[in-house]
């Protein structure tokens, strides 16, 4: 019994879902709705994983863990955060600013040293993988994109070169196609047997 | 100290935070990583009260009445259900709300992988071969007879390198040998595209880090 | 009476094949066909991963990335909460259990949800945690800024990330690294796929992502899945030929 339950709201939220999907002109009112409540349950959901997260925090401080002292940067910064939105208002353009102020270099710059650590492991890429057809040609991609993209062949206006450029850059998109069809296949199953309820617990 | 001061710093000491990882990982980057953690977490927290919750659940309640009210008691019990979650020992609630939302994101990826990915994906390769395509003024256009046939082929290799299951017959050795050879040309073709797509995102990466030391330079200029 | 376009019709067609394929391979599964899987290394470690974490008394920390948003309409996030269910069941009395990270709202419950189910299974609900699947943090960096310091600490045996990653995620698989910590990476994104071949020392790619769930032999249900997954690329693979032939001489418009 207790399967059940979640398996029938599964699928038949699933079956009308998809049917106003399909008759989207008399469905369609229905669906919005439906889907209004799925964002609404959504934005609960991370509602709730946002307070476990502080509650767990808050418990490591508790504890006087030895990772407590980050746990304290994180309530204090937290709090901060979301007392400030909930009482200028998070379109307050000062808010706006000191957030933005606070997480845009710290998002721009992981990503910088993204890069730094993503071209440290380029050094080493055959040493971790070793020689195989999809090393190479990932080797051999990579380097010949990478000097497309510095665009110095561009600048010698050569038609012969251009052409092979053209030629190249349309090269990854056969890949591409190979890739989606089969994991597009690959999300249609985990769908569909989303739809008999599994995902969602096993008691 | 003005305003603008005082954020460029406070963006200078975080970049720096992060970079600090370059030379290992230490305290100022562990730091750096747990203040986005919770300004992200508060932020949305704030944007989900103030943009979701307030005005789709609690604003209609108290505007509504008669039958219309009766459209708003299914998402209030949902949400109400998903929030008793808080309490672990209350989290078995939650099931039926996240097999809605699942039911929910399920169907629309049926449809979105059918309809949108597919059925576009698998005509595209096909429609190559359009025979108007193939010629130009009456006769055949080989350049693009040789891509189509190369596009076709590509996309079947791509397929056939992640065949899962082999049969253990010995009669079959030839033709697992057979799917070896096709799925290593595949194995080049997934290649090509991952490097591509390397370079794609290096690039993107690349471009961040030297707005970040641009910014740098620029906001210490400034300063002097 | 509706009428269908073209492609609705292939639409169609595609559901009811795939539907059909699942079928087939839950029978073929039934007979007696010996069969051998591909083996793929990113996959097999994961269970060399457990007996570690196992025999050292650590724990396995899971990355699970993002999925379940409307910007990312995907279940595919799903497929990575089947090997947390199995992780976690083996871990339930171990020393150190199976720590998850996530980077949304719903995945962080749905695996808490997997989670509270494994220790009711076990009857040691009461050792049921929320803290041991939880949000790390939202958006791409946030989420690997929540899932490093997990990376970081030394009750780790080993690191799996699984789900929808972003390329930003390759910092963990560093971090790791620095650590000494054997990490495997397996995504459901090209752009992440393409940054863990570089950065992580192993990982999966395309569709591999699926065949997660094989990690432990005794998921027959994810073998189900493969078996559909490989009857529809045998039928993908005909589709094509017969397609570019029929558009060649001009049977498809």
């Amino acid at each position: 019994m207790k399967r059940i339950i979640p398996l029938f709201v599964a699928t038949l939220t699933s079956f009308f879902v998809l049917a106003g999907l399909i008759w989207p002109v008399s469905l369609g009112g229905y669906l919005n709705i439906v889907l209004d409540w799925a964002i609404i349950v959504g934005a609960m959901a991370l509602l709730v994983a946002i307070a476990h997260l502080f509650l767990a925090q808050w418990r490591k401080i508790a504890r006087g863990n030895r990772s407590s002292f980050y746990s304290l940067v994180f309530v204090i910064v937290f709090l901060l955060s979301l007392g400030g939105g909930l009482v200028m208002g998070v379109d307050d353009p000062e808010y706006r600013l000191w957030i933005s102020s606070i997480q845009k270099p710290l998002e721009v710059s992981l990503l910088g040293l993204a890069a730094v650590v993503m071209a440290g492991a380029g050094v080493q890429f055959y040493r971790t993988r070793g020689w195989s057809p999809l090393t190479v040609a990932f080797g051999v991609s990579a380097l010949v994109f990478l000097v497309i993209d510095l665009g110095f062949l561009q600048v010698l206006n050569s038609p012969p070169v251009n052409a092979i450029i053209k030629t190249l850059q349309m090269l990854p998109l056969i890949g591409a196609r190979g890739l989606l069809i089969g994991m597009s296949f690959g999300a249609l199953i985990v769908a569909l047997k989303a739809l008999t309820g599994e995902g969602v617990g096993n008691d | 100290m003005s305003a603008d001061i005082l954020l460029g710093l406070v963006g200078l000491i975080l970049t720096l935070m992060v970079f600090s990882y370059i030379f290992g990982d230490n305290l100022f980057f562990r730091v750096a990583l747990t203040i986005l953690a919770a300004v992200s977490a508060g932020y949305t927290a704030a944007v989900l009260i103030t943009k979701v919750i307030i005005p789709l659940l609690i604003h209609p309640l108290g505007a509504t009445r008669g039958a219309a009210l009766l459209w708003m008691v299914f998402p209030l019990l949902l949400a109400v259900l998903v929030g008793l979650m808080i309490f672990p020992r209350l989290s078995k609630l939650g099931k039926i709300p996240l097999s809605f939302l699942v039911g929910v994101f399920a169907a629309l990826t049926i449809f979105g992988v059918v309809r949108g990915t597919l059925t576009p994906q698998l005509l595209a390769v096909i429609n190559r071969f359009s025979p108007e395509l193939l010629q130009n003024a009456g006769l055949p256009d080989w350049a693009r007879i040789v891509w189509a046939v190369m596009v076709l082929l590509g996309v079947i290799a791509v397929l056939l390198a992640y065949q899962h299951y082999t049969h253990k017959r010995k009669a079959d050795e030839a033709h697992a040998s057979l799917l070896d050879g096709v799925g290593s040309i595949g194995q080049i073709f997934v290649g090509i595209t991952l490097g591509a797509t390397f370079v794609m995102i290096f690039s993107t990466a690349l471009v961040a880090l030297i707005s970040r030391v641009v910014w740098i330079k620029d906001f210490l200029a400034g300063l002097l | 009476m509706i009428a269908l376009s073209f492609n609705d019709i292939i639409a169609v067609a595609i559901a009811i094949l795939t539907i059909l394929a699942l079928f087939v391979s839950w029978l073929v599964s039934r007979s007696k066909v010996r069969s051998e899987m591909r083996a793929i290394e990113a996959v097999s470690a994961v269970e060399a991963f457990q007996h570690e974490a196992a025999e050292k008394g650590k724990r396995l920390l899971f990355g699970l990335g993002d999925g379940l948003t409307p910007q990312a309409a995907s279940v595919n996030a799903l497929a990575g909460l089947g090997i947390w269910r199995e992780t976690s069941a083996r871990a339930v009395f171990n020393d150190q259990p199976a720590q998850a990270i996530t980077g949304e709202g719903s995945l962080a419950l749905l695996s808490q949800m997997v989670l509270r189910g494994v220790y009711q299974d076990a009857v040691a609900v009461e050792l049921f945690k929320t803290e041991q699947a939880q949000l790390g943090g939202l958006s791409a960096a946030a989420g690997a800024a929540g899932l490093l310091p997990e990376v970081n600490q030394p009750s780790n045996a080993a690191v799996i990330l699984i789900g929808n990653h972003s390329p930003i995620a390759s910092l963990a698989a560093n971090l790791a690294g620095r650590k000494n910590l054997p990490l495997a990476a397996i995504s459901d994104t090209l752009t992440a796929q393409s940054a863990f071949l570089i950065s992580a020392p192993l990982s999966t790619q395309g569709e591999d992502y699926y065949a997660a769930q094989t990690a432990f032999k005794l998921q027959s249900k994810a073998g189900l899945q493969l078996r559909a997954l490989d009857i529809l690329r045998a039928l993908t693979v005909l589709a094509l030929l017969i397609g570019a032939v029929l558009k060649l001489t001009g049977v498809i418009p």
